[in-house]
């Protein structure tokens, strides 16, 4: 048996590409003998299969298998949470029905409302004072012996209310509904500001102070009457003789109130025993009115009227006489009554 | 050709086992079949980093999408399809102008993907086994110069043999893998295009 076939150097040489000018010739001749291509061509794919083979070698099969699966697992990943997005996207379709289905019930709510909104009524007694807030969440110090009305919600153009009395307003603010207080003499419009308004409807002088932002007073009885107020300043008017005047002052002083404490700076008498009298729940007369334009200055914290008493005769000559406060026949007492007269 | 059919459907069974989940398969497909996709990858694209990745790409896909794919062929002409395919994507893609080259390589039909030589690891075996029974000091003188690639100066040098030795020794190693390849040589012959 035939082990192989010799093939000739020069026909391998010329396969490989390594032949020489003489080898090349010898291999064309070789390669017109009949036969000789077909074992050329198997000599060609030999070549090509072991080149095949040691190009092969070199793919890592564990390396490349590793990166595979890497990238397979991140895209895994990616396709679920596309498909996460999917149902988050699905799922948030009722949660936005269910919100505007509530946003357009609370709108019929609202209008609802507009016609079960009630005015409601604080009061103060002498000798107390509140701190409330409003429907917009404007933060309200009530004085003694004030009213306040206003209503269970703001639901036109302005936030409207009414006060005689005493009380410093935290406004919220809110561009779009100017807040508007009414008094008996004029209303005072603000936006975001902090203002303290003193509108007793029996008092000689209705104060407007402004702590900061602004106001705009409007008198009703003149259309065109408008004032602007800046802050540190106090307008006051005067209803007997219906003139205004505005002036600066320590806004501090003014609002103490609403900490409990009671400030005068040359105040005139009449005012003082105004403030006593709401502030201690007494009723204080004066008894010669030549005594009611003297000018008072102190500051009282935590006496009682007998003590404030004493302090005001020791600064201005006046004398007083005090009642006792009688049980009434509803078990209530009667209001202290204090007299001064000039000493 | 009873026993090629055999094995063309257990391969079937073996892959259909892979599509309900088995991931065991799936190291069997890979281990299979990588290096000589790779190869067939690098023949087109004549690189190896890029057919590394393109095979590589394929596998991932045939991972995510193992569940609707739908083979009717065997699954190497599959395989030789699919990175035949990407392979021309990729180059169209690099707007490779080789004309005469893409033409060929679009033109490659069926049976030119089912006979491509080195993904048949029958074939693979009996090569590097033919090669293995070669004389000691013709196989290596085969293996410097066909797989280490040296010329037959260099080789000659290494060996301390005269160039004529080389010449004669790569000579009888070509004779011997062709007596012992025949058959194979033949039917890779009678399709093969490359």
């Amino acid at each position: 048996m035939e082990t192989h076939e010799h093939i000739p150097e020069f026909v391998v040489a010329y396969l490989q590409g390594e032949a020489t000018e003489g080898q090349n010739q010898k291999a064309v001749e070789w390669l017109k003998t009949p036969g000789n291509l077909k074992i050329y061509r198997q000599l060609e794919k030999i070549n090509s299969l072991s080149a095949d083979l040691k190009l092969m070698k070199k793919f890592d099969i564990q390396k490349g298998k590793q990166k595979v699966l890497r990238k397979y697992r991140s895209t895994k990943w990616i396709v679920v949470s596309q498909w996460m997005q999917r149902i988050a996207a699905l799922l948030f379709i009722p949660v936005l029905l269910t919100g505007i289905w509530y946003y357009l019930k609370q709108d019929e709510l609202r209008k609802d409302l507009a016609s079960l909104i009630v005015t409601q009524e604080i009061v103060t007694q002498p000798g107390t004072k509140t701190h409330i807030f409003l429907p917009d969440s404007t933060e309200v110090w009530l004085n003694a012996s004030t009213t306040l009305r206003f209503p269970s919600a703001f639901t036109g153009a302005e936030r409207r209310i009414s006060l005689d009395g005493e009380a410093y307003f935290k406004v919220f603010r809110n561009k779009k509904k100017p807040f508007v207080v009414n008094t008996s003499y004029f209303e005072v419009e603000a936006l975001g500001t902090a203002f303290n308004l003193s509108a007793y409807s029996g008092d000689l002088k209705i104060s407007t102070t402004l702590e900061e932002g602004k106001v705009k007073i409007a008198d009703q009885t003149v259309a065109d009457k408008i004032i602007y107020l800046a802050p540190g300043s106090q307008l006051n008017y005067y209803p007997e003789d219906q003139t205004y005047k505005a002036q600066d002052v320590r806004v501090q002083d003014v609002i103490a109130w609403k900490d409990g404490i009671l400030i005068f700076n040359e105040t005139p008498f009449y005012e003082v025993v105004a403030k006593l009298g709401r502030w201690f729940n007494a009723d204080i007369k004066i008894t010669d009115q030549s005594i009611a334009n003297y000018r008072f200055t102190g500051t009282f914290t935590s006496e009682s009227l007998d003590q404030v008493m004493e302090l005001l005769t020791l600064s201005t000559p006046i004398g007083y006489s005090n009642t006792k406060r009688k049980i009434l026949g509803n078990k209530s007492y009667s209001k202290q009554e204090i007299k001064i007269w000039k000493n | 050709m009873q026993a090629n059919l055999n094995a063309i459907r257990k391969e079937k069974q073996l892959f259909n086992d892979f599509q309900q989940g088995s991931l065991e398969m799936f190291d069997y497909f890979f281990d299979k079949y990588y290096q000589g996709l790779c190869v067939y990858a690098c023949r087109m694209l004549k690189s190896n980093s890029e057919a590394e990745d393109l095979v590589q790409d394929f596998f991932v896909r045939l991972l995510e999408n193992r569940k609707s794919i739908r083979i009717d062929s065997s699954l190497k002409s599959y395989f030789i399809r699919s990175i035949h395919n990407r392979c021309l994507d990729y180059i169209a893609h690099q707007k490779v102008i080789n004309t005469h080259e893409t033409y060929r390589l679009r033109m490659m039909t069926e049976e030119d993907f089912q006979e491509y030589p080195l993904l048949d690891t029958e074939l693979k075996q009996q090569i590097d086994q033919a090669i293995q029974n070669l004389p000691d000091q013709i196989r290596e003188t085969f293996i410097l110069n066909r797989f280490e690639g040296l010329s037959y100066q260099e080789i000659a040098a290494k060996e301390n043999i005269s160039v004529k030795a080389v010449e004669y020794r790569i000579s009888k190693a070509l004779g011997i893998l062709r007596k012992d390849l025949g058959d194979y040589l033949l039917l890779l012959l009678l399709f093969s295009k490359f």
